[in-house]
């Protein structure tokens, strides 16, 4: 399955990614109408983090065998 | 055409002489009245949030934080000139004194909250009969409400503020952002630990310190 990888992939490093577009693609101060971002744009940004978040569980097996 | 990164107190905080701005841009400070912002001048630029870019951003954002409250501005803010900026500043100057004021001395952190895989295996509508996938959601819905009743809210008790998402992309049920005191910042982490370990059956992800994109606005704040 594709998610396999993504899995595998996983890493703190990208947690803090997927953090940090969202706060600057979604928060922070506007103060002009020409902030230059379509929503599409920001849809396929989302679209490419969804499967890393996905995996993101997956970090922490020690958490997962004790439930 | 300039693009600003952020808005702080003068003098504006100088970014380390290494960094540089979108496109390797020399950093630049406007002051106006009790006001700064930090922007970069642009022959021509159409920033598209690859996430190489919002990094960038980001970066600069995350220098000014360390000098000073800052307001971070949303990705992609470009302005024609330095003129329009100091408008802005003057426009909204009661407003960006106060959010200064708010975010002073603390930062941002993240909350993201998953459900255990075993226990929550993602609703796929294409294989599954109706009821099922009903089932499915209603058992999500409740993960979400459990988590901001376990989770959240306590955590919420040790911010100054705090903003829950909406709609969390999934397989989150449940993602917020807490303003909370630097110096807090080891309290709120352990208190999210004690928290995950007496519900085993969500997982969850706190992030930061961030700079205070979530609370830099008054209606999210």
């Amino acid at each position: 399955m594709g998610t396999e990888e993504h899995v595998q992939l996983a890493s703190g490093r990208e947690v803090a990614l997927v953090e940090v577009l969202d706060r600057a693609l979604g928060a922070g101060v506007v103060i002009t109408g020409d902030v230059t971002l379509s929503l599409a744009d920001v849809d396929l940004v989302y679209l490419s983090l969804r499967l890393v978040v996905g995996s993101v569980p997956t970090l922490f097996p020690a958490a997962a065998d004790a439930s | 055409m300039i693009y600003a990164y952020g808005i702080c107190e003068p003098p504006a905080a100088t970014p380390p002489p290494r960094l540089r701005g979108l496109g390797g841009a020399t950093l630049r400070g406007l002051e106006r009245a009790g006001l700064a912002a930090v922007y970069s001048r642009h022959r021509s630029l159409r920033p598209r949030p690859a996430p190489k870019l919002v990094l960038v951003h980001e970066r600069v954002v995350e220098a000014i934080m360390a000098s000073g409250p800052v307001l971070p501005l949303r990705f992609g803010t470009r302005l024609d000139h330095e003129e329009r900026l100091a408008a802005v500043l003057d426009e909204r100057r009661d407003e960006l004194l106060r959010a200064l004021e708010r975010v002073r001395g603390r930062v941002e952190l993240g909350l993201r909250v998953f459900p255990v895989r075993e226990s929550a295996p993602a609703p796929d509508p294409g294989a599954r009969t109706g009821r099922e996938y009903l089932l499915a959601r209603a058992a999500e819905q409740h993960r979400a409400d459990e988590a901001a009743h376990h989770l959240h809210a306590p955590l919420a008790e040790l911010a100054h503020a705090s903003v829950v998402r909406e709609r969390p992309p999934p397989p989150a049920v449940l993602t917020a952002a807490y303003l909370v005191e630097a110096d807090r910042v080891a309290d709120f982490s352990a208190r999210a630990d004690e928290l995950g370990a007496r519900h085993e059956h969500l997982q969850s992800v706190v992030t930061g310190p961030w700079p205070p994109y979530n609370f830099a606005t008054e209606e999210r704040a």
